[in-house]
């Protein structure tokens, strides 16, 4: 009588664990269906997209410092006209202004695949070396692949999730050798805008980036469109 | 032997054809076993003279240049942001690749931390003032604020932030400035994918690194042959690819000669076929096809133990030898049709063979004094195969079973002896010369190692096209040589100081260039440790101080700051390959140099002429330079070329010798005459230039044309039948169907071997069969 238990318990657990398992696998499958969905939701209002301006606060989270880093300040994207000339000769065809405020005014400028960096305005521009305008452009990818975003192309990319389906928030976890080990993008309720990006490196070091004052399509400021209209950079 | 030795060996041979049947089968399976063993060498080393080291060295250290051996694989699609699906397809296809051929060559970025322990070796005075002013307290203040202010920028992730930890101070340029002089042309990888990608994201690039010799041309071929299986099995519809590597033309020859070769046996085959069902209709076909096959397996034993390494190209050509070997036989066994029996026929038919052996034996005997390797090597291999062939016919083939049956129909067994009309033949001969002269001035010899290559045109267009797409630049290469590293190092300074003054707006560059000489290292290091002993401790603290101040944590620079702790190691040139210039170390330095020599290699913007160097430093150096290397070879071959009338002269004597008469000499020289004619006036007509293969083919035509002329000129002059007529044209058609219709062939160098025996021969029977008896008269009216 005592083993016909044992056996009829021991079925229980491994019938419990199965079902635990199973509840895993359609989560997970769940959570990956949820992020698709969200991705193609956030496509249509992301291929409309011609200028798009904010204001930003950035925490910088790193072993080095003692404690966390914030800055604060701007960027304007604009990007080229219809898709054939934003693809005419490079893919990163649109224009990035990206200044701090604060604590010291500095910042870069990306156009055309070239980069360069600025100390206290953009008029003092001095241009990227190889490798840094590579590493420039590595960075600002995984930034403005939110503006130009191609679904099918993030998918091959990255395995995407969303934590919480309730939670317009998606996880990206690159495939290969990447700068980051986790990407966590925060939309706004509509899916209209990213309102937060979290880049984390695979020693912990993490970076936030929240942005605010989210302007969309409409004309960029004057100093924004002088450096973002010039030929070249850092010239 | 004489007349009556000949058929008293038939005699002793026929009674003991078991035993030689058995000897021969052994002797053939020995021969067999020796020819696997045999080593092949596939390179075009052979081609260059022994007492030549120059030339040598040249095409040996072709195989040290680390860019050799490289294999570009541009992967490209059309539409945009698809950088990914082409960066797994490039993981893929290296996946694929067969890891004892080739493996990915990816470029390393350099490490912060092994860079900035460099920086004793490269401590100069310069170096020490730069540090005694940047390690003042208010420039390491403004150092660790400019790091900061670094940090806050959404730009410094991963290694910008190890570079901040393992240099503060800003000192890496002393040393990256030194080292990055030959990395300016580098294609720097995606840092993300690992693999360079082109500006407009559509092209991306895998680099193969080649573990062979270029000139193994096995694993050149099992390489493409990988690659291509894996692309087409990866590769979306809407992506491209493009290939681009010296071993690219290896493999693309022998992939080309192979289909052609497909496509080409099939019909030879059947054309061979219907010419044996047609005119020879005998079970002694089986003995006529086997003989070239013992022929050659026997020479290539021969070979195997006289040569350690065989050259593959002299072996191919050679083995259009075979076609000569083969006519042997067909004359033996169509004589032996004609209704006599073997006594009678043997001593007609052996002397001209015998003759014609001789006359064929005499040019390759002279080739043999070729400077030449793969010269000697193609005519010892048609000397045994034409000796063995001979024999084999004259001895063996007699007493086969089956060989002389059925008999053939004969009309007449007896004709009117003739000789050649003396008027007649010089005639033909002057007007043969005369034309053949004339075309020889409107020929155009081309040499050159392009015209043995299949699509090189195409392969230049596609190297064309990556250096474009990725800025690639060519560059010249030289090769310097010493005893020890220190020796190289030392030859390859003054080298480049010699370049330098002789073409001041060239770019050379060399390992040398980038290292300090033994004695700057001996007092960098001495100048480094004095200043840390003096200095050392203060600058810590001041870091730290500043780090504090800051908001950076007790270990933000620890890596700098270990570097003042640590004590100096040995210099060693591999300490730049751990700190990620192995690339940089590899393409100044060859691991995979020969012999015990230590190379070192110099590169230069333009050709630079080292003739004008002194000759002290001339010695240790040579260009790599494919241009030199063909002009080289053209010279070569030139300086080769008197060895062609010379064998042309020993031929006649011989042919003079054997009739003993200046007229059928001349009338037996008429059929090669005639197919040089032929071959030149197609020449002239179609503009193709004689090529290496073409030349190579020759021997092969006129040895046929030859043995033709003379065995008509004794068949007319015995006024016996001997079958000849049926021999020449079995002859001439399986030759010119099995070699002839390779003039059909893709590949340039099979195509112009097949072209130069097919017009070779396309005359060369007519001329036997038709124009010989028609420059002759019945011996009566010959006399008058």
């Amino acid at each position: 009588m005592r083993s016909i238990v044992c056996v009829f318990l021991l079925l229980l657990l491994a019938h419990a664990l199965l079902m635990q398992c199973a509840a895993a696998a359609e989560m997970a499958q769940n959570s990956e269906t949820v992020a698709a969905q969200m991705l193609h939701r956030v496509a249509q209002y992301s291929s409309q997209i011609r200028t798009l301006r904010a204001e930003f606060v950035q925490e910088k989270r790193m072993s080095l410092l003692s404690r966390p880093l914030t800055s604060n300040g701007y960027f304007c994207l604009k990007r080229k006209g219809d898709s054939t000339e934003r693809h005419e000769k490079h893919a990163l065809g649109d224009s990035l202004l990206w200044g701090y405020t604060h604590p010291l005014a500095s910042g870069f400028i990306f156009k055309n695949g070239q980069g360069a960096f600025w100390d206290g305005s953009p008029d003092n521009c001095r241009p990227a070396d190889k490798e840094g305008r590579m590493l420039m452009t590595a960075v600002l990818r995984h930034m403005i692949e939110w503006v130009r975003l191609n679904p099918a192309m993030l998918q091959s990319s990255y395995h995407i999730i969303c934590p919480d389906s309730n939670i317009p928030e998606l996880h990206l976890y690159p495939l290969r050798q990447s700068l980051f080990s986790k990407m966590e993008v925060l939309f706004s309720a509509d899916f209209s805008r990213v309102l937060r990006l979290t880049f984390v490196e695979s020693n912990g070091d993490s970076v936030r980036i929240s942005f605010k004052n989210i302007y969309l399509n409409e004309p960029l400021p004057d100093h924004c469109n002088t450096y973002l209209l010039q030929d070249t950079v850092g010239d | 032997m004489g007349i009556n030795g000949i058929v008293t060996l038939y005699h002793a041979i026929k009674r003991h054809r078991i035993l030689c049947f058995v000897f021969i089968v052994l002797f053939w399976g020995f021969a067999a076993c020796t020819v696997v063993h045999m080593r092949q060498d596939t390179s075009i080393l052979p081609f260059f003279p022994d007492d030549d080291l120059h030339a040598r060295t040249i095409v040996r250290n072709m195989d040290v240049l680390p860019a050799s051996r490289l294999l570009f694989v541009d992967i490209s699609t059309d539409s945009t942001e698809k950088k990914y699906e082409l960066t797994a397809v490039a993981d893929a296809v290296a996946r694929d690749i067969p890891k004892d051929l080739a493996r990915p060559a990816f470029v390393n970025m350099p490490e912060s931390q092994a860079v900035m322990g460099l920086l004793p070796y490269f401590f100069d005075d310069k170096a020490l003032r730069h540090l005694l002013l940047a390690s003042e307290a208010k420039h390491i203040e403004k150092s660790i604020a400019l790091a900061s202010n670094m940090l806050a920028n959404v730009l410094t992730v991963g290694p910008a932030k190890d570079w901040l930890r393992a240099d503060p101070l800003g000192l890496r340029s002393i040393i990256l400035s030194r080292l990055s002089t030959g990395a300016d042309t580098a294609i720097l990888p995606d840092p993300i994918t690992g693999y360079p990608v082109s500006a407009d994201e559509r092209h991306v690039l895998l680099t193969l690194r080649f573990l062979h010799s270029i000139h193994n041309v096995d694993a050149a071929t099992r390489l493409m042959d990988a690659l291509d299986r894996s692309l087409r099995v990866h590769l979306a519809p809407d992506m491209h690819v493009l290939v681009v590597g010296g071993l690219q033309h290896s493999a693309i020859n022998a992939r080309v000669i192979r289909q052609d070769v497909t496509n080409i046996v099939g019909i030879s085959l059947l054309c061979f076929c219907s010419i044996y069902v047609m005119l020879v209709r005998s079970a002694g076909a089986v003995w006529l096809l086997l003989l070239p096959c013992f022929a050659a397996t026997v020479a290539l034993a021969t070979m195997s133990l006289a040569y350690p390494v065989l050259s593959g190209l002299a072996l191919g050509f050679g083995a259009s030898v075979l076609g000569v070997a083969e006519d042997y036989a067909v004359h033996m066994h169509f004589a032996l049709r004609c209704g006599r029996p073997a006594e009678q026929i043997l001593p007609i038919v052996s002397p001209p063979l015998l003759q014609s052996f001789l006359l064929n034996a005499s040019g390759f005997v002279v080739l043999m004094f070729s400077g030449i390797p793969a010269v000697r090597q193609l005519a010892c291999f048609a000397l045994l195969t034409l000796g063995v062939g001979f024999v084999l016919a004259v001895t063996l083939l007699p007493v086969c079973p089956w060989f002389a049956t059925p008999m053939l129909y004969k009309r007449r067994a007896h004709a009117l002896r003739q000789l050649p009309v003396l008027w007649r033949v010089t005639c033909c001969v002057c007007f043969l010369l005369g034309v053949g002269m004339g075309l020889y001035h409107l020929l155009r010899i081309d040499v050159s190692p392009r015209t043995m290559g299949a699509e090189v045109p195409r392969l230049k267009q596609e190297s064309q096209t990556l250096q474009h797409i990725w800025g690639m630049r060519e560059r010249h290469a030289f090769v310097v040589e010493g005893q020890t590293r220190e020796e190289a190092l030392e030859l390859a300074r003054e080298m480049a100081a010699a370049f330098r003054a002789q073409a001041p707006h060239t770019s050379v560059s060399t390992l040398t260039a980038f290292l300090p000489t033994p004695e700057e290292l001996r007092n960098n290091v001495q100048r480094w440790m004095t200043y840390i002993d003096e200095h050392g401790a203060e600058l810590r603290e001041k870091i730290l101080a500043a780090g504090k101040h800051y908001g950076f944590s007790a270990e933000a620079f620890d890596p700098f700051l270990e570097l003042l702790r640590a004590p100096v190691a040995t210099f060693d040139l591999e300490c730049l390959r751990a700190a990620g210039f192995g690339d940089l170390l590899d393409t100044y330095m060859p691991v995979n140099t020969p012999d015990s020599q230590v190379q070192i290699l110099l590169y230069a913007d333009s050709h630079v002429d080292i003739s004008y160097l002194e000759p002290r430093l001339a010695t240790h150096v040579s260009a790599i330079d494919a241009g030199s290397l063909e002009s080289m070879l053209l010279q070569k071959f030139e300086e080769e070329k008197h060895l062609v009338p010379v064998a042309w002269l020993v031929c006649l004597v011989l042919l003079f010798l054997d009739f003993r008469d200046i007229r059928q000499a001349l009338l037996a020289s008429l059929p090669p005459l005639c197919s040089i004619g032929c071959i030149l006036a197609w020449m002239a007509a179609s503009g193709h230039s004689l090529t290496l293969a073409g030349m190579a083919a020759m021997p092969m035509v006129l040895g046929l044309a030859a043995d033709h002329g003379i065995l008509v000129t004794h068949d007319l002059a015995n006024g016996v039948r001997t079958g000849v007529e049926r021999a020449i044209l079995v002859s001439s058609l399986t030759t010119l169907t099995g070699m002839g219709l390779l003039a059909l062939a893709q590949h340039p160098a099979l195509r112009s071997m097949g072209e130069v025996i097919f017009w070779g021969l396309l005359i060369e029977s007519p001329a036997a069969l038709w124009l010989l008896p028609r420059l002759c008269a019945p011996i009566e009216e010959t006399t008058i």
